[in-house]
């Protein structure tokens, strides 16, 4: 049993690590993309953040010293090397097993304490800092080395500025939950060095009076201070994930949101008039007025408030500014609040609980809904769908006996209307239901970029991983059935494919390959390609491979083509490797990734040119859930054949079967193919009565064309495919079966069991 | 302490983190002012709850920090904020 908030947060967790990992990739490529960091710092405080609630501490611990880490990456510009990504990336794996734990278990692995301890550890090394609690103090971040702005510093309150240095602003929220601490964040906002200017506000939409819980801390402070930013963090040491230090640089009052006034705008504006007036000795009055002036004048600029600025430079008395820059702040903030009794929400304050979390872009409002619903239910609504599409089938026979055996004849045809119009409806209902269970390949290829990062570091090669048309969507299976053999050939044209720098180099090649998956939707068909730009598949030598393991004869060495060599690759038992690697190359590989492909109804392909690279194509169907089979008659009986491997039907006359020994064989377009028949395949009596033409299924099985003969054709719908399983599921030459519209179950045949 | 003068209640030395709930009481019973002039330190708990009161201050806090820090904004309007982590 695990609660609704457990279960929240392992997906959450899950969900937000996964996307921590992407960020983390993208960064290491390119390491200014600061939407990122700030999305992967994100992630992982929240995660962080919302472990809290539960007792992991080790989730918690190895999270912080990440969080910490890419707070130094964000605001120190530390650079990430790819030792720290290592790191990062185990540290998201270890705090990902944990998750997975704690659903299976309820509980962490005994040993994930001293594991987050070595981890958080090794973290904590990348940024220089010699002691725990140092390293606390770094995450309140160094910012960034901006420009100290001098204007604003000069603009201070004289008697308060010891030095003409930077001034820090500090956003403090403190937890909701820090009063059952014993916090006391007023106190600790008071007692901060160089306190120059205080202010406080609801940090999420306040509630009702009568609804309001003093316990519960929904306060925001901001502070400005001169202090220099070490003495900072060491004051903020204890509240460091709940606080954040930036420098006060201009530039950071970004134009776009004067609309409203950025909260440090207006902070300092609101400082000025306080400060304005308060009594104060007569000789420091023109000071003051011109340094409140000044700073005033300076924030609404750099929030993009000019017009608003030189406003202000007309006030000459200490009162007369105080009211303008009150006006100032009454004109621009109509936000202007909000006690509990006024407590409905503004509209940018909406996703308040929520807003640390979130990147929560003013455009976000209109945000998809979207539910998350357990496979378990979806999969029933897909079954009654079968079941619907089944039964409707029916209709057409009832009308068929309605007309022949009621003599009903305009009944029948009154049920057939009406079949015309559940048909329709039926199918729309497949469409949509098909519809939902889509994915995009994306959900497969996302978990690459990690694999080939780590993996090329693992065997010394630089490579590039492109990917391309991860939006095309398939079935879920099938998209689920992709992984295993997507991530055996990419491990094949990492480890065998794509050569060494130094070799790439001699070889007159960039010294980074490149590999691409590409995903395009083609037909009815996903396919999936795997390109690389590596040393290619010698023709020749898989010939000489294949023939000293015995897996082809000599006279076949002498007359296989290069392509069909190439092919061989998927032969079981085959491996080139020079060495067996830890990474692929045990000679089991690319026919199970072959057995795979082909198990979920897909097929596989290569093309390789020497020096150049390797292209290996999957194509899979969109969808498993709805199989096309063509019914054939074999006497009385009645057998579904997959339409994928029909290529044709031909009515053959008995003269032009020609027998070779006991085979038979006919002679399709100047080539020969082989004739089997059915009956002989599954062991069932030939038909009484050999007719002049024998109806010919030619069937594509394993590359080869083969004419399958049986009684008669049959016609093509679509059917739910149930694999044979329990005591049938010994049972070899049949993929599974189907009922039909009057209740007779169909067996499909499964041609590549029955005829290899 | 929290203490109650008719239609004034009346923050006196040290406001704790216990007084806190005394002083939403009083507040929610109804009141017109609060006189914080006796208050020589405030826990942000209380602090909050002053907020959240919206009712009429009178005096200036006897401790020094929270005359010059906290008296401005709690006579003035407080300003809904959001809390953004990125900025």
């Amino acid at each position: 049993m695990i609660d609704d908030l457990l279960a929240q947060f392992i997906a959450e967790s899950r969900e937000l690590l996964v996307e921590a990992q992407a960020d983390l990739l993208a960064l290491e490529r390119a390491p200014d993309d600061t939407a990122r960091i700030h999305r992967l710092f994100r992630s992982i405080h929240t995660v962080k953040g919302s472990s809290c609630l539960f007792d992991i501490p080790p989730v918690t611990r190895v999270l912080h010293a990440g969080e910490d880490l890419f707070q130094a990456v964000r605001e120190r510009g530390l650079g990430l090397t790819p030792e720290m990504v290592d790191a990062a990336l185990s540290a998201l794996d270890l705090a990902a097993r944990w998750i997975d734990a704690l659903e299976r278990n309820g509980a962490l692995p005994a040993a994930a304490a001293g594991l987050a301890a070595d981890a958080a550890t090794r973290l904590r090394g990348y940024f220089d800092a010699p002691a725990e609690t140092a390293a606390k103090a770094g995450a309140v971040a160094a910012p960034a080395a901006a420009s100290a702005p001098a204007a604003l510093a000069e603009g201070f309150d004289a008697p308060t500025s010891q030095h003409a240095g930077a001034l820090h602003l500090i956003i403090y929220r403190p937890a909701e939950s820090c009063f059952f601490r014993g916090e006391d964040p007023l106190y600790l906002a008071l007692q901060t060095p160089g306190l120059a200017a205080l202010s406080c506000a609801w940090a999420s939409a306040c509630a009702p009076l009568q609804a309001f819980d003093p316990y519960h801390c929904n306060l925001v402070f901001h502070l400005v201070s001169e202090a220099p930013l070490p003495e900072l963090q060491a004051h903020l040491r204890y509240v460091a994930q709940d606080s954040i230090v930036s420098l006060l640089p201009p530039g950071s009052f970004s134009a776009a949101t004067a609309r409203h006034l950025p909260e440090p705008v207006h902070d300092l504006l609101r400082f000025s008039a306080d400060m304005l007036r308060q009594p104060a000795p007569a000789a420091e009055q023109p000071g003051r007025l011109a340094s409140a002036r000044q700073v005033s004048a300076n924030a609404l600029r750099s929030a993009g408030l000019g017009d608003a600025a030189s406003a202000l430079a007309e006030a000459a008395a200490a009162e007369a500014l105080a009211d303008a820059i009150d006006a100032v702040l009454a004109a621009a903030a109509p936000a202007a609040l909000a006690g509990p009794d006024c407590a409905a929400p503004q509209p940018e304050a909406a996703p308040a609980e929520a807003a640390p979390s979130e990147a929560a872009p003013p455009e976000a409002i209109g945000v998809r809904k979207i539910l998350r619903v357990d496979q378990e239910k979806f999969d029933l609504l897909m079954n009654l769908v079968g079941e619907l599409i089944v039964a409707k089938n029916s209709l057409p026979y009832l009308a068929r006996r309605a007309d022949e055996h009621y003599g009903a004849r305009a009944l029948g045809r009154e049920i057939n209307d009406q079949y015309g119009v559940i048909d329709r409806i039926v199918q729309e209902l497949q469409g949509a239901v098909m519809a939902v269970r889509m994915m995009p390949v994306g959900q497969v290829f996302q978990r690459f970029p990690r694999l080939v990062r780590d993996l090329a570091r693992k065997l010394g090669k630089q490579v590039d991983l492109v990917i391309t048309g991860e939006a095309t969507e398939a079935d879920k299976n099938v998209i689920e059935s992709l992984f295993d053999p997507l991530l055996h050939m990419v491990r094949n044209s990492l480890d065998h494919g794509i050569e060494p720098p130094d070799e790439r180099e001699a070889g007159g090649k960039p010294r980074t390959a490149t590999l691409t998956l590409a995903a395009r939707q083609d037909g009815d068909q996903a396919v999936v390609e795997i390109i690389d730009d590596g040393r290619g598949i010698d023709p020749e030598v898989i010939k000489r491979k294949a023939y000293e393991r015995g897996l082809i004869d000599e006279a076949r060495l002498n007359s296989i083509t290069d392509q069909e060599a190439a092919m061989l690759i998927f032969a079981a038992g085959f491996s080139t490797a020079e060495r067996v690697s830890d990474v692929s190359g045990r000679g089991v590989g690319m026919d199970v990734v072959r057995a795979a492909v082909e198990k979920a109804g897909g097929a596989i392909s290569l093309s390789s040119a020497v020096h150049l690279g390797t292209t290996l194509r999957l194509s899979l169907p969109l969808s498993m859930a709805v199989t096309r089979v063509m019914t054939v008659r074999l006497g009385e009986r009645l057998f579904g054949i997959p339409m994928d491997a029909v290529l044709e039907t031909v009515k053959l006359p008995r003269d032009k079967i020609t027998r070779i020994k006991s085979a038979e064989a006919f002679v399709l377009r100047e080539a020969i193919v082989p004739l089997c028949h059915l009956s002989s395949l599954l062991a069932l009596p030939e038909d009484d009565a050999p007719a002049d033409e024998v109806a010919v299924l030619v069937v594509r099985v394993a590359g080869q064309l083969v004419g399958l003969g049986i009684s008669a054709f049959g016609e093509v719908m679509e059917v739910i495919l149930k694999p044979l399983d329990g005591a049938l599921s010994r049972i070899t030459g049949y993929c599974g079966t189907c009922l039909l519209g009057d209740g007779r179950v169909l067996l499909v045949l499964d041609l590549k069991g029955l005829i290899a | 302490m929290i203490e109650r003068a008719g239609g004034t209640i009346r923050l006196t030395g040290s406001c704790t983190v216990e007084d806190a709930e005394t002083l939403f009481n009083q507040v929610l019973e109804g009141a017109e002012a609060i006189d914080v002039s006796g208050c020589s330190f405030l826990h942000t708990a209380c602090l909050q709850v002053l907020l959240a009161a919206r009712l009429r201050l009178t005096g200036t806090p006897a401790d020094p920090a929270l005359a010059r820090w906290v008296a401005p904004f709690l006579q003035a309007p407080i300003l809904h904020a959001r809390f953004q982590t990125e900025n």
